[in-house]
């Protein structure tokens, strides 16, 4: 071949300053010519011919497989009550009640009692939407958020706060009277929550516990009437009643409700 | 995909405040392409974009998303599977690792099962996290937790796409990746990018929308706004178009 591309146009083509019509018969020859295809040969066409090989990706990562278990512990073990932190305040409070009720038993106040059952109701007052699920701010923009991933994590926080209090009902021997008011409160929390909020809900509702549990206890007995055996009759009512209401007012969850953050 | 001509249409939208009103009667129709939101702080960027990702719903007015109602709840569920958020700031769980924050949500939009593992790693893989995708989250840096907020908005491939601030946090050469991925996210989604950063705006959006006070004061492409630019302030012609429209507008 007698004629070759001169060294300036070759150095524009290379670096990419050549001209649509420069550029095309610049490529057009360098297919026939070895020679200019070796004078291209600068950085610029290593990182060209290293763009065109395949790409040396990280190892295939280990996404699990998504099977229903998984999105159920996802879902479940996400929200604030499954953390640590939340298990050992748990323990903690539980240890206190157990401690008091074993040094002061002749008081015949049971705090285990007054304790239990309102552990899931704070587990559920954050659960959902408060400022201890951080990234709820997109978790409310998904198809998920709202009441069904609110019931997912109710879930979660009973499965972890009833049997921890089920154990320290074992350990300080005094029977499990409340694991009924425990559901019941928990029930009353999430529908008074789907009017007022979540926050204000457990608030009112950890109030009343506390009245109804202590109020008669100042007195003679030592549980009040709505731990006797036959308060059956007001808890299975009451419960089913605020599971309607959450049912009903299930669209309530949908969006967040203090449109809290400014900007 | 739906074919969908408008994707998001906004009238008369109000939001208030307990007593601010941060949304004050705003219109604005956008379909598939890269759209910027400019605007002074508290001029309600923020606020359209919540309304838009259905987190809050509005005092009055009408949206509508991908052809769904969001200040009502019949559709909300189908919309919400086609929306991708990532708030100015979000919380994560520090000890997920990226890869289960990305899948936490593929989980949460309800992406169908047999597609999530490789929707994941293709989000994370577009938004360039691959290599520190077994990474817990608390030990990335400011611009890989952005980049991380990036791959969960898209994981579900949305059909509209909310990032708010998104370039915060990004170092210059992140940013120039970041806009290559903005502009072929556009390409058949509508992406609303809102920020402080003209230059964003002008290197990788179609149109420009500035807000001023809860109103649209401005929309057009960079080139209108900086066109705009006589007797404005600023280093860049698309800035003195800004702070030339603001100007206009707290004057009138």
């Amino acid at each position: 071949m007698s004629w070759h591309v001169p060294e300036a146009t070759l150095r524009a083509y290379s670096d990419g300053r050549a001209g649509d019509a420069d550029a095309w018969s610049v490529e057009a020859h360098l297919v026939e010519c070895e020679r200019c295809r070796h004078a291209v040969g600068g950085p610029s066409t290593d990182a060209i011919v290293s763009a065109a090989r395949p790409a040396a990706l990280p190892p295939q990562g280990r996404v699990r497989r998504a099977g229903r278990w998984r999105g159920a512990v996802l879902l479940t073990a996400s929200g604030p009550a499954a953390r640590t932190a939340w298990l050992v305040a748990a323990v903690v409070v539980l240890a206190l009640a157990v401690a008091m009720d074993t040094t002061w038993e002749s008081r015949g106040f049971a705090w285990l009692t007054l304790v239990a059952p309102l552990l899931p109701v704070a587990g559920v007052a954050t659960a959902y939407g408060s400022g201890l699920d951080e990234p709820g701010e997109i978790v409310a923009s998904t198809p998920a958020g709202g009441l069904r991933l609110l019931l997912w994590r109710t879930l979660a926080v009973l499965a972890v706060s009833v049997p921890a209090a089920l154990l320290a009902g074992v350990w300080a021997g005094s029977p499990a009277v409340w694991l009924l008011p425990a559901l019941g409160l928990t029930a009353v929390t999430l529908a008074v929550g789907s009017v007022t909020g979540l926050g204000p809900a457990a608030v009112a509702v950890g109030l009343g516990w506390a009245a109804a549990v202590a109020g008669p206890s100042v007195g003679e007995h030592a549980s009040g009437p709505l731990l006797a055996p036959d308060a059956v009759t007001v808890w299975i009512p009451l419960t089913l009643a605020a599971a309607a209401t959450v049912v009903l007012n299930q669209h309530r969850f949908a969006h967040l409700r203090r449109p809290s953050r400014e900007a | 995909m739906t074919i969908t001509s408008t994707h998001v249409d906004v009238r008369d939208l109000v939001v208030r405040y307990r007593r601010r009103t941060a949304l004050n009667g705003l219109d604005l129709r956008l379909g598939a392409g890269v759209h910027g939101l400019l605007g002074p702080n508290g001029a309600g960027k923020t606020t359209l974009m919540r309304v838009l990702a259905t987190v809050v719903r509005p005092a009055s007015g009408g949206v509508t998303v991908l052809d769904g109602d969001v200040t009502g709840d019949a559709r909300l569920r189908q919309v919400r599977r086609r929306l991708g958020y990532l708030p100015q700031q979000f919380g994560y769980y520090p000890r997920f690792t990226v890869r289960e924050f990305v899948e936490y949500f593929a989980w949460l939009k309800e992406v169908p099962r047999d597609r999530i593992p490789a929707a994941v790693d293709r989000a994370i893989e577009r938004a360039g996290l691959l290599d520190r995708a077994d990474e817990r989250l608390k030990r990335l840096s400011g611009g890989m937790l952005r980049r991380a907020g990036i791959a969960q908005a898209i994981v579900n491939d949305p059909d509209v796409l909310l990032l708010d601030e998104p370039t915060a946090g990004l170092d210059p050469e992140q940013r120039v990746d970041f806009r290559e991925l903005l502009r072929v996210l556009g390409v058949d989604a509508c992406v609303l990018v809102s920020t402080h950063l003209v230059e964003d705006v002008a290197a990788a959006c179609a149109d420009v929308t500035l807000l001023h006070e809860g109103r649209a004061v401005f929309r057009g492409t960079p080139a209108e706004l900086a066109a705009r630019g006589a007797g404005g302030d600023g280093d860049s012609p698309i800035e003195r178009g800004y702070t030339a429209v603001l100007r206009a507008a707290r004057s009138a």
